[in-house]
């Protein structure tokens, strides 16, 4: 294998790694946004909150690393479904421009609580020894921990379309997003499939953040500064589809790692251009609804 | 009663005068401009405890005079409001003297101000060389970039280190660094292979790491912003195992203590080039240490920010004891140029041409010393002036 090939090769596996992460982080949003049609953007703050709850865990609790994560998206499960209860009833109350203020405010205010909580300075989860290293296929060098991230994010995918085709919570989703009306007349508690699927979505990101912290280090500002990524990835999906947004998170995952060796001089402009190029094809994402 | 009314006039001017003498012992005022808020709140924080850890050393005097420190929030990279507080210090507050600045930005942002007023500024960071040419009232106890950059560049040439990598984040301070290590180190002979300009806010650097991987440097010359870009490249160069491939990275601010601790294990053996390291074995910084864990708490660490406020601190106090506490800002900058004395980084100069500080550069590295990530001094570089200064003379 010549080293251009093992070069890319190399490349696109830590392209899908990148794009695997901001997948899990981007999914739940997908849903509150293009299914509840609520402007969370709190929503990346979920996952710094996971990331901080994981860490707290592996750190003060002396919890393993792979007990700590799944205790971690509970926890961040159960301070979404009180949140989504309390505060975002009156998120709902309210139309577009109302909600962006409202969950932009609650952005800045766990911005603070966290600033005030872990200090600035920044955090990551200690891998564990398992998934440290790095192992050959062959001519390339792969990182265990990006093997296990893209495992464990395809993992989880999968889960993730298994409960929404094959469950009867899922069946009652899908219906409760196509026909809002409709399913409440049949006699599904339309209110309580969303809150439940919000939680989900909180526990998506806070898996994200958590494993995702070696990339994306946690720090207070964590939830302002990877918002436009994750609303870019949401956007270029397709608002409400699970699938747009693995292909959305993939493509730009790739598209970025790639463009940032191919074509240094673009540096992290590259991204933004195949977003507008995207969009100007196809401007309700990659799988409109 | 016209005599009562005499005396009683004779009285009042005697006390107004007995006031206006003992006013010249009073208070002196200095500025202190920093960041207390947002992110980084450290160098505020830092230039705060080196300060008041100068003045308690004094008992709060300098000879007879009182000494009121008044801090102000930069707020970010904001050189407007660098202005605004400047102006405000000296103007309303009547300050004599103003010590700080984080950034390049808000340090300049108070050129006006100083040069209208005369007011002697004592630079703490910023590490632009050119700072200093903007107004005769600058003086710098911190360092520049460049300062710390070509030893760094020579140490390597000297263990053997022919081609580099030179590799910065894409910014202004971050292409002077690129011009610093590929400048300095073509001249000595060497060659550079690749120059890598990361964007601002890049937090996967696969791509980066791989273009380092397939040039195959012996050397990467590094400069990044102190923050999550800098202990990403750190961790993700240890990661990838380009050490183990030969090839050596190659520091400066980035691996202080406070920023290679969430960098964690990784970040043993790391190189660098700097000015300070709480860990300089030299009597004058043991007792320096001490005093400041003695003050701030057993597990705290002094660093480049608050040696430098301690050190900015004692040009102040020699600038005060020259002009008798009265406000005179030109027999106050002639009384530091060619100040020497010896500090906790060791011993400094005011250079009289550029009024920038003359200082060792202490090669270091990583290692774990009492269980924490410090670094240790293996190589000295006594008595080095601002190089930029040098080559643009």
């Amino acid at each position: 294998m010549t080293s251009t090939l093992a070069t890319f090769l190399s490349l696109a596996v830590d392209g899908i790694a990148y794009g695997m992460m901001l997948f899990l982080i981007s999914v739940g949003l997908t849903i509150t946004l293009g299914v509840m049609r609520v402007v969370n953007l709190t929503h990346s703050a979920f996952a710094m909150i996971g990331g901080y709850i994981a860490l707290w865990f592996i750190q003060r609790a002396g919890v393993h690393f792979f007990l700590a994560v799944p205790l971690a998206v509970v926890v961040t499960m159960a301070i979404g479904a009180v949140l989504e209860r309390t505060l975002y009833r009156w998120v709902y109350g309210t139309h577009g421009l109302g909600q962006l203020l409202m969950t932009i405010g609650l952005t800045f205010i766990i911005t603070a609580i966290v600033k005030n909580l872990a200090g600035t300075q920044l955090q990551s989860l200690p891998l564990p020894s398992s998934l440290q290293g790095n192992f050959s296929v062959g001519p390339l060098t792969l990182s265990v921990y990006r093997a296990f991230l893209i495992g464990a994010s395809a993992a989880v995918a999968l889960a993730l379309w298994l409960g929404i085709e094959r469950t009867a919570f899922g069946a009652r989703l899908r219906a409760a997003v196509d026909n809002q009306r409709m399913a409440r007349c049949v006699g599904i508690n339309v209110p309580a499939v969303f809150s439940a699927t919000f939680a989900i979505g909180c526990g998506l990101a806070a898996l994200g953040g958590a494993l995702g912290s070696p990339m994306l280090p946690l720090e207070p500002y964590y939830g302002l500064k990877y918002l436009v990524i994750v609303l870019i990835v949401v956007a270029v999906g397709g608002l409400g589809s699970l699938r747009g947004s693995l292909y959305a998170a993939l493509l730009l995952g790739l598209i970025d790692t790639l463009g940032r060796y191919y074509l240094p001089a673009l540096g992290a402009f590259v991204i933004y251009l195949a977003v507008l190029a995207i969009l100007l094809v196809r401007p309700r994402g990659l799988v409109a609804n | 009663m016209r005599i009562a009314k005499r005396v009683a006039g004779l009285l009042c001017a005697a006390a107004a005068v007995a006031a206006a003498g003992t006013a010249a012992a009073a208070e002196i005022k200095v500025g202190l401009l920093s960041q207390f808020s947002g992110a980084y709140t450290w160098w505020g924080r830092e230039y705060q405890r080196g300060v008041d850890l100068y003045l308690a050393q004094r008992g709060g005097k300098f000879g007879e005079h009182t000494i009121t420190v008044l801090s102000r929030d930069e707020a970010g990279s904001n050189p407007q409001r660098a202005r605004q507080l400047s102006q405000e210090l000296v103007v309303r507050d009547k300050v004599q003297y103003l010590i700080g600045g984080v950034f390049t930005p808000t340090v300049l942002g108070a050129a006006d101000v100083i040069n209208q007023t005369k007011t002697p500024y004592v630079i703490l960071n910023s590490g632009t060389s050119s700072v200093t040419d903007k107004s005769q009232y600058y003086v710098r106890a911190g360092f520049t970039q460049w300062t710390v950059s070509i030893p760094l560049v020579q140490w390597a040439y000297d263990q053997g280190m022919k081609n580099a990598v030179v590799l910065a984040a894409d910014y202004a301070p971050g292409h002077d660094a690129l011009e610093a290590f590929g400048q300095t180190f073509t001249k000595l002979g060497g060659k550079i292979v690749g120059e890598i300009k990361v964007p601002m806010g890049t937090t996967d650097f696969s791509s980066y790491l791989q273009r380092v991987r397939d040039l195959k440097p012996q050397a990467v010359f590094m400069f990044m912003p102190v923050g999550p870009m800098s202990a990403g490249m750190i961790r993700s160069f240890k990661e990838r195992e380009l050490d183990k491939a030969g090839i050596t990275l190659l520091v400066t601010n980035e691996a202080q203590e406070e920023d290679i601790a969430p960098i964690g294990d990784a970040a043993l053996g790391l190189t660098s080039a700097l000015h300070y390291s709480p860990y300089l074995d030299t009597p004058l910084n043991k007792e320096f240490v001490t005093a400041y864990k003695a003050k701030y708490g057993k597990d705290e660490l002094p660093s480049v920010a608050s040696v430098a406020a301690y050190d900015g601190m004692r040009l102040i106090e020699q600038m005060v004891r020259a002009t008798n506490g009265v406000k005179d800002g030109d027999k106050a900058m002639a009384a530091i140029k060619g100040y020497k004395w010896d500090s906790p980084r060791g011993p400094v100069s005011i250079d009289p041409r550029t009024r920038e500080i003359v200082q060792n550069v202490y090669m270091r590295k990583v290692e774990k010393i009492d269980g924490k990530l410090g670094n240790k001094v293996f190589h000295t570089y006594p008595a080095v002036k601002d190089p930029w200064h040098e080559i643009n003379k």
